[in-house]
């Protein structure tokens, strides 16, 4: 017991007279009876029918119970699986046929050595010749609206990326790739997005004057010097 | 399903042992969780073991807050069919005792309201425990009223209405109802050390308003 929350009854003898508490006495307080009507009274409301609404119906939770044997189970595992396999596959179809398509909004990371990982700089090429390419025809097989395609090359360390091809008459001073920031993820990971004119082009990075094809490209052609630029198809 | 009304008790019992520490998560808190996802899923006859459980404390500390038994009523019955509705928004984040802390925040939020509107329109609060200065004093030349017990309680009662609100509110709860006080932080929503000092602050008033005013003993006859 508390001796600051005890108190004396005036009049009341200290020797002969126990203390009484402050905190005992309010506990006393806590004997009360509500009305025998009350629990009736809340029940009859909250049964009541309530007016319809639609927030509070959306909101209420649907039970129901599910009972499955060990070979239901199977069957809806397999039948799970062979859902999500038949999706991931349309999803990956569907990706294709877009890229393939090549939309008018597509941004295509269609070049890039970020996407291989642990890839660092790309092993330099011989000689800062002059590009087969450049010879070639510059115009795509074929003509229609521009794709915004990214370009993407990692060379940690390097100080200019390039990139030049068929599309921009194999200049490699006016496509430079910006490079992610000077630490974090990005560091070293030089990206920029082009419009390029559907059809096929060739092309190739230009790595602090060296001239790279794309490790990630799927597809190349020979340059007619024994060197091969990269394809690509819109 | 049933469940008796006396277990109220004993719960408090173990509420007063055990101070602001953390208490478990016990059976009874599951067996509340339960109902209320069966009152939430449509079936409102599950709310019923919950009016009968709470209905003593929800009662007592509305009547102890506002002193009049018919508001003390309407607070009670309003509150819970209040905490029905809201049902669907209840989160007990897996603390024990949720359900009681949330209901009696609803009943202390509803009595201040009926606080406020009788001071706004005037009216003063019909209460039906003993008012007034004398009653709060002992009188020593009365042996006989002060030998009962009824005569005392009513003059705590209307001692306790006597403190302002913002004490009285956790003096029923810290004292009257001897909830922890990590429940009336939850309750109040008030940090546990301010908490403590207006218990303090609050007895001293209480204790101040029961003791005899020197000079006014022969008015208080």
């Amino acid at each position: 017991m508390n001796h600051d929350d005890e108190i004396r009854p005036s009049g009341a003898s200290e020797t002969t007279e126990p203390r009484v508490s402050l905190v005992d006495e309010l506990r006393a307080l806590r004997d009360v009876a509500p009305p025998a009507s009350l629990a009736a009274r809340v029940m009859t409301q909250v049964a009541a029918p309530q007016p319809f609404s639609l927030w509070r119906w959306l909101r209420r939770p649907i039970k129901f119970e599910v009972r499955l044997s060990a070979l239901s189970v199977l069957a809806v595992g397999l039948v799970l699986t062979v859902g999500a396999t038949a999706l991931v596959r349309g999803a990956r179809s569907s990706s294709q046929e877009g890229l393939a398509a090549g939309g008018d909004e597509v941004v295509a990371p269609v070049a890039g050595a970020a996407a291989r990982p642990g890839v660092s700089f790309p092993p330099a090429r011989a000689g800062n010749e002059a590009r087969g390419g450049q010879d070639r025809p510059a115009a795509g097989d074929d003509d229609g609206a521009p794709v915004l395609v990214r370009f993407v090359f990692e060379a940690h360390g390097a100080r200019r990326v390039a990139v030049a091809g068929s599309f921009n008459a194999w200049n490699e001073q006016v496509l430079t790739l910006e490079d992610g920031g000077s630490d974090g993820p990005s560091a070293g990971v030089f990206v920029t997005t082009v419009a390029v004119p559907r059809g096929t082009h060739e092309y190739m990075f230009v790595v602090d004057g060296r001239w790279i094809a794309d490790p990630l490209a799927t597809e190349r052609r020979p340059d007619g010097f024994g060197r091969q630029n990269s394809l690509l198809r819109l | 399903m049933a469940l008796k009304p006396d277990q109220s008790g004993a719960f408090l019992a173990s509420v007063a042992h055990a101070g602001t520490a953390a208490p478990a998560w016990t059976a009874r808190d599951e067996e509340e969780r339960r109902l209320i996802a069966d009152c939430v899923a449509g079936d409102p006859e599950a709310f019923r073991p919950l009016v009968v459980r709470y209905q003593r404390q929800a009662f007592a500390v509305a009547l102890r807050m506002l002193g009049s038994r018919s508001d003390a009523e309407d607070v009670a019955q309003q509150s819970f069919i209040d905490a029905f509705n809201a049902l669907d928004r209840f989160r007990d984040d897996g603390r024990p005792r949720a359900f009681s802390t949330w209901l009696l925040r609803i009943v202390v939020n509803r009595s201040k309201d009926v606080l406020k509107s009788k001071r706004r329109t005037e009216q003063p609060l019909e209460r039906e425990v003993a008012g007034g200065d004398a009653v709060f004093a002992h009188d020593p030349s009365n042996p006989e009223a002060h030998a009962s017990g009824g005569q005392r309680r009513r003059q705590l009662e209307a001692a306790l209405l006597a403190v302002p609100a913002k004490y009285r509110e956790v003096l029923v709860l810290k004292d009257v109802e001897d909830l922890s006080y990590e429940e009336i932080r939850v309750v109040l929503r008030l940090p546990i050390t301010t908490l403590k000092i207006r218990v303090v602050r609050a007895r001293a008033m209480l204790r101040a308003l029961l003791e005899p005013v020197p000079g006014k003993e022969g008015d208080l006859r």
